[in-house]
């Protein structure tokens, strides 16, 4: 792919994630959040939750063959050739990865332990 | 055309270029609103933060030192890009953009709006927000040009000189030339067109949702002359069809088209493709058909043959395409094109390489303004500024224009609701595909992906100098 595609896919990304600022802040703190509370509520299980997480990923990435054509007025029924199929895939792993990154502190708070005298 | 400038030929060579005062590499001057824009979204997600370091540190590059004065005129696409560009790579020159308007509109996104796929928000920006630190604004419009004396004036009677000149003005919509057309009335009695501003699109959008509620006879119109966006006719046509199969009315309704030309698209491989899909769907096309009279409120079209012979039309939906040519302070000026096909339109007179007035050495033109084959788009925008900033510089700098514009233009032709054609093509009307596994005439959901959520980015990062 030629330097200029690149800069211009690089831009295009940047362009539209500031034009989706505040869902981006919204999900970036709640996985920050998420991270905080597995770190400070108990003892996390990071390898179990990394599994839920990667499961999860897996999940959204094949839902999302289903539900990002509808989320711009179109169907998986419009997809013709390769490209388009390619392209949905890299749309749908996105939103795999934003599971991941949400399910893994999930997964680790609900498979670790508690701290030693921390409340039920 | 009579009370046009016939002003002497002035020759590229008595032009006085500032003085150049050095070139050195150094790190651009701050980026005003889009570095702080981007350090504020530095914290939004992870993807963004690896491009954010790249976009901010690339545009570290040489900047050319002189005290030129350098008005670009309009700020649309094209004279943003520019100023921007200008800004970040010249250091010291002295930069004003002349134009009123406040509001920034994302044109491409009209036949989106007037189709029902966009909110019209989508399309409304401010230009204050696109409009680089370091450059002196007037929010006026130029009355006159004076190349001559290497000034114009604005409508305030206000006189700005310059050393070089930029025009990026856009197009006129010269409704006038259909008579009885009233831009104001757009979206009742059928009336629609989607080139007039985002009220008229909404407008636009209103009256179709109406119409294939019903269904009934819709006339789709393309005028002769060149104009911006030349796939918006044939979109609006593909999108008012997929609507009334939508809506369960096509097969009772008459969608037919009338082209002043004798084609419906410039590339040949791609009218063939057009036309045989209409072909397909029973859209006739009338070629040689010139929409010259509209009755409103009789909903009533009248067109006109090259041999004179007059057709009336009655229609429950019209999509008038206007005729377009230079704003008048241009057209009535000795920038205009004074001869060849080019005249009639008083388009500006560039060499369609350079970019560079073809009388005015001091002179560029960008954006829909120059008479030019092909390509009134954004994407000839975005892949002309750069060339355009860096024969200005050079010329600047005391040398000839070093770089070269093959023309190069894109449209995603809306097929229907979740497909589309990524056409792209030059000024020769090659396919020219920026990606070799992208196949333009392939009915595509990727081509809509990008039509409706990837190339308004593209745009912002276009407006923004950076690609």
């Amino acid at each position: 792919m030629p330097l200029y595609e690149i800069w211009l896919a690089m831009n295009i990304v940047w362009e539209f994630a500031l034009a989706n600022l505040a869902i981006l802040i919204i999900l970036a703190a709640a996985i920050a959040l998420l991270f905080g509370a597995a770190v400070v509520k108990g003892k996390p299980a990071w390898c179990v939750g990394f599994k839920v997480g990667m499961v999860a990923a897996v999940l959204v990435t094949l839902a999302g063959f289903f539900f990002v054509p509808a989320l711009i007025d179109s169907s998986i029924s419009d997809l013709t050739y390769w490209v388009d199929w390619a392209n949905l895939f890299a749309v749908s792993a996105v939103f795999g990865a934003a599971a991941f990154a949400l399910c893994w502190p999930l997964g680790a708070i609900f498979a670790g332990g508690r701290r030693p005298g921390g409340s039920a | 055309m009579s009370n046009r400038s016939n002003s002497a030929k002035r020759s590229q060579e008595n032009t006085e270029p500032p003085q150049v005062l050095s070139q050195h590499a150094e790190a651009l001057p701050p980026g005003g609103a889009s570095r702080r824009r981007l350090l504020l979204g530095a914290a939004a997600a992870p993807v963004a933060v690896g491009a954010a370091a790249t976009l901010r540190s690339a545009p570290t590059r040489a900047s050319l030192q002189t005290n030129a004065r350098i008005v670009v005129v309009g700020s649309g696409l094209a004279g943003l890009a520019v100023a921007n560009r200008l800004v970040r790579e010249l250091d010291g020159a002295d930069i004003t953009v002349v134009d009123r308007k406040e509001e920034h509109n994302y044109q491409p996104g009209y036949t989106l709006v007037g189709t029902g796929i966009w909110p019209v928000d989508k399309v409304i920006d401010r230009n204050a927000d696109l409009m680089p630190e370091g450059v002196r604004w007037v929010r006026e419009m130029v009355a006159e040009y004076d190349p001559d004396h290497n000034a114009l004036i604005t409508d305030s009677g206000k006189r700005i000189d310059y050393d070089y000149l930029v025009v990026a003005t856009g197009c006129h919509l010269d409704y006038e030339q259909i008579e009885g057309m009233d831009p104001a009335a757009i979206g009742k009695k059928g009336l629609t067109s989607v080139y007039n501003g985002p009220k008229a699109v909404t407008e636009t959008w209103k009256a179709m949702d109406t119409f294939r509620q019903r269904g009934g006879k819709a006339v789709m119109t393309l005028p002769a002359t060149p104009i911006k966006c030349a796939g918006a006719p044939l979109k609006t046509t593909f999108m008012l069809v997929d609507r009334l199969r939508q809506a369960g009315t096509f097969e009772r309704s008459q969608v037919e088209f009338h082209s002043a030309l004798g084609v419906v698209f410039g590339v040949p491989v791609i009218n063939q493709r057009i036309l045989e899909r209409w072909a397909d769907w029973n859209v006739p096309v009338h070629f040689s058909s010139k929409l010259v009279a509209v009755d409103i409120d009789a909903q009533r079209a009248t067109f006109e043959s090259p041999e004179g012979e007059r057709t009336v039309e009655d229609y429950d939906f019209i999509h008038v395409v206007p005729p377009m040519r230079a704003p008048d302070s241009l057209f009535h000026s000795p920038l205009a094109a004074q001869e060849g096909p080019m005249a009639a339109g008083g388009w500006l007179e560039v060499d369609r390489e350079t970019l560079r007035h073809r009388r005015y050495g001091n002179v560029f033109g960008v954006g829909d303004i120059n008479g030019t084959p092909r390509g009134k788009t954004a994407a000839t925008v975005k892949q002309s500024v750069p060339k355009v900033v860096a024969n200005l510089i050079d010329v600047i700098a005391g040398r000839e224009p070093s770089m070269r514009f093959d023309g190069y233009t894109s449209c995603p032709m809306i097929l229907r609701e979740g497909s589309a054609w990524l056409i792209e093509f030059d000024y020769e009307g090659r396919l020219t595909p920026s990606l070799p596994m992208i196949e333009p005439l392939q009915d595509s959901w990727f081509a809509w992906l990008m039509k409706v959520q990837l190339l308004k980015p593209a745009y912002m990062a276009v407006a923004k100098g950076r690609v």
